[in-house]
């Protein structure tokens, strides 16, 4: 068992309004992983934030191999080598990898001069001893995420830190990069660097860490060898209940709602498929399998080349979204920050948001009426607000996502496309998204569900669709339907 | 065969997405080729030519600042309004203060800078948008400018400064002219080759990430519009030296026009990407096209709405070569 390298004491920190952190203790050993973690709103990211030097707490005492320290700046923290890969992307698209790996750190002659030669070597250096196989002069704009991930990892290495944090690592990621990434931390722990893993996907958890400390509510709740504890275990901690994910066998009726025939465009081929009435179907597959691209081109939001759609049996023309939302289809998008909410603007405001005839007369907005249908919502909903008045920007992600399903239940679409509904979400925030979706069905409401989430395909599926690399390859019941079968035409091994 | 062709294809679009300066530079040689073959006479002599580029001597001091700032992701629309008090200020102290030349040149710099710290305090530690906060301090100058000028300044007294804007090397160019590529080249190296500058990009790019990379944002802010107002006084100075007279109309629109030259040569407005040269080729192409639509004799108002379309086309191009990217 190696040594304590970093170890926190009673840390407090206090936000107007709330104690984000109550006292907390918190270590992690050299060479090991340490998994965090704890419902959106634990604490969590505010440690972190601690420890990269971004806020000071009230309270406690941190030190580093057994010494205190205080850590004032993101600099310092760096110097103190403590390094951290954060959610949100940290690279600039119109630089390269190697200038985005030693963001302001590049390697000078005198007078500040860039010295190129090194900097691109170095960079080769690091990549190489990463196994990460990038062209450091390579464009950010042109990487996937999955590979911008692994230049974000590879940024916080430079700088050859003793503890490493990463926060969601796996986030935007497809499993078969996952598997790249954990050998990577693997690699990294068999050099002696201590690792604290934030995620919420539990499964991670039980693959690579070694401990898991369980936060709720800014304190600091359970901690214990992984290999002593099970996923009840866990789960019962974070939200204080059992939540586990159960099968709900039921029989759909075989009325055809939607039909899409050989849909075509530069990112998917002859794609075909039917949805029936009150079903969930699940589209699983990698990142990039063309899944979110057939589901924008249905809704209109992107350009297919060819392919028909039918609706209730009778052919439909999609050009603009405008005309899905006039059929009766609602697309809750991938990225809910980017394309699905307005941050900046109420909660009411939001859920009216593609309703604004029903709140409306001839040129006014009826804003009574906004607020009387938005606070209907909210109790349905549970959105855990103070008011409706609230910025959606200050919710929390399972409550932003509910506002976006908010908004698509006032529409009161036929059928709903929901594009990785679960992600970011915390587990109880994750269940009642999934009792929520049901409850559409039972309405009579056809759910298409993109999801990377293979626990979640499999529970929620009537059917499943797995495509790869722009077609699909698979279709079987959901009760059928296993990990293992997804994975395999998933990832091209068996071909329909 | 249809492979290949579109592999051509793709590679053409890279070229003018990766190279725009050269692409430009290539442009603006073929129109002066052309255009010096149409009009042998009055476009294509080398009186002509030297006077393009002292037409945008001053003015490139301003793209210089923009393109800084730009990358940075902000705006800085006082720069006019600088550029007319480094002038007023620069006759003021001569004329009726009786200063000597030196002096009279380095005060008003001076006071630039004062003015380019009261611009980056407002933007970078009261935290309002540079759009609005370089509006206003803009007005601000230049309504003292204007109280300082009175009617302008005219024949200034000291032989050397009128010589420092006239003079000619080889007979042929004037000195603002070396001023100018003097300026480019130091702030095209820097921009392109110091990591101090190149924090510019990763600001832009991305403020937050920039912040948590350790960059010292609110100090980088305040220095480029230090650096900003600076280079707008100079051009300010630069022209009093070139017409021996200072105004308080020379400024009028020089930002945007600054703005239009550095979107054309590839500076983004949203901050992060864009290169000193680029934006260079940029205003050298404006100049350009300015030049022959006069040349040949075409109404001269029609030259704003000839330099607007072209800022449409290079936008246009922009987007047509991301959609091919993708």
């Amino acid at each position: 068992m190696g040594k304590i390298a970093l170890e926190v004491k009673g840390i407090v920190k206090e936000f107007p309004g709330v104690r984000a952190l109550k006292s907390v203790d918190f270590d992690i050993r050299e060479g090991e992983i340490h998994a965090l973690c704890g419902e959106n709103g634990a604490g969590k990211s505010t440690l972190m934030h601690i420890l990269a030097g971004v806020y000071k707490p009230e309270a406690g005492d941190i030190f580093l191999k057994g010494q205190k320290i205080e850590i004032n700046n993101q600099k310092q923290a760096h110097d103190l080598g403590i390094s951290i890969v954060y959610q949100e992307r940290s690279l600039v698209e119109g630089l390269n990898v190697a200038e985005n790996i030693y963001a302001a750190r590049q390697p000078v002659k005198s007078l500040s001069v860039i010295n190129w030669n090194k900097l691109y070597a170095d960079s080769e250096k690091l990549l190489k001893s990463l196994d990460i196989e990038i062209d450091p002069k390579t464009m950010v704009s042109s990487l996937s995420p999955a590979m911008q991930q692994m230049v974000e990892i590879a940024k916080a290495l430079s700088v050859d830190p003793k503890v490493l944090i990463l926060d969601e690592p796996t986030a935007t990621i497809t499993e078969k990069e996952v598997g790249v990434l954990f050998k990577l931390l693997g690699q990294l722990k068999a050099k002696g660097i201590a690792i604290i893993y934030i995620s919420h996907r539990l499964a991670e958890i039980f693959r690579i860490a070694d401990r898991v400390t369980v936060f709720k509510d800014g304190e600091h709740v359970a901690t214990s060898d992984v290999i002593d504890v099970d996923n009840d275990w866990l789960v019962s901690k974070m939200v204080g209940r059992d939540l586990t994910l159960k099968r709900l066998e039921r029989d759909v009726d075989d009325d055809i709602v939607l039909e899409v025939k050989n849909f075509n465009s530069e990112r998917f081929n002859n794609v075909s498929f039917v949805l029936k009435k009150g079903e969930i179907l699940s589209f699983a597959g990698l990142a990039g399998a063309g899944r979110t691209e057939v589901m924008r081109a249905l809704f209109g939001a992107d350009k297919k080349t060819s392919g028909e759609v039918f609706v209730e049996g009778k052919k439909v023309d999609i050009r603009k979204t405008t005309d899905a939302i006039n059929n009766s289809i609602g697309y809750l998008p991938e990225d809910r920050k980017a394309q699905g909410l307005f941050l900046s603007m109420a909660i009411s405001n939001n859920i009216v948001s593609a309703s604004m005839k029903k709140v409306s007369g001839i040129v006014n907005m009826d804003d009574k009426k906004a607020e009387h249908i938005s606070k209907e919502y909210k109790e349905k909903l549970k959105i855990v607000t103070p008011s409706i008045k609230q910025l959606v920007v200050n919710l929390s992600g399972g409550n932003q996502q509910k506002v976006v399903i908010a908004k698509w239940l006032l529409v009161n679409p036929k059928i709903m496309i929901v594009d990785e509904p679960t992600r970011g979400v915390d587990v109880g925030a994750k269940a009642e998204i999934y009792e929520i979706l049901r409850e559409l069905t039972r309405q009579g409401t056809s759910i298409i569900m993109v999801s990377s989430d293979l626990p979640e395909v499999l529970s929620m599926s009537d059917r499943v669709y797995i495509m790869h690399n722009g077609r699909i390859t698979g279709e079987m019941d959901g009760k059928e339907a296993s990990e293992e079968y997804i994975i395999k035409y998933a990832s091209g091994i068996m071909n329909q | 065969m249809n492979e290949i062709a579109s592999e051509r294809k793709f590679k053409f679009v890279n070229f003018i997405a990766k190279q725009r300066a050269l692409a430009l530079f290539l442009l603006i040689v073929v129109f002066c080729l052309a255009f010096s073959l149409i009009l042998p006479k009055t476009f294509g002599t080398l009186d002509n030519f030297a006077l393009i580029l002292l037409n945008m001597s001053a003015e490139s001091m301003i793209l210089v600042a923009i393109c800084l700032i730009l990358i940075s992701g902000e705006i800085d629309l006082s720069l006019g309004s600088i550029m007319v008090l480094g002038g007023i200020l620069c006759g003021r102290f001569m004329i009726l203060g009786h200063m000597p030349t030196v002096l009279a040149i380095l005060l008003p710099l001076l006071i630039s800078l004062v003015a380019g710290i009261i611009n980056g305090i407002i933007v970078a530690k009261l935290n309002v948008v540079s759009f609005i906060a370089t509006l206003a301090t803009g007005m601000i100058y230049l309504g003292i400018a204007i109280m300082l000028a009175g009617t302008g300044w005219t024949d200034f007294p000291d032989p050397v400064f009128k010589a420092l804007g006239q003079s000619k090397i080889f007979g042929l160019i004037q000195l603002p002219v070396v001023y100018m590529i003097v300026i480019i080249a130091l702030f095209a190296f820097a921009i392109a080759k110091t990591r101090f500058f190149r924090q510019y990009y990763y600001i832009g790019g991305n403020t937050k990430a920039a912040v948590l990379s350790g960059i010292n944002i609110d100090r980088m802010r305040v220095i480029s519009f230090v650096i900003s107002a600076f280079l707008g006084c100079m051009a300010g100075i630069v022209t009093a030296m070139r017409f021996n007279s200072a105004m308080p109309s020379v400024g009028a629109g020089v930002e945007l026009r600054a703005v239009t030259a550095a979107v054309i040569g590839g500076v983004s407005f949203t901050g992060g990407t864009g290169t000193m040269v680029g934006a260079a080729m940029g205003a050298l192409f404006v100049a350009c096209l300015n030049n022959a639509l006069m040349a040949i004799k075409l109404n001269a108002n029609l030259q704003f709405s000839v330099t607007g379309l072209v800022l449409i086309l290079a936008i246009v191009v922009d987007i047509i070569v991301s959609r091919k990217n993708k």
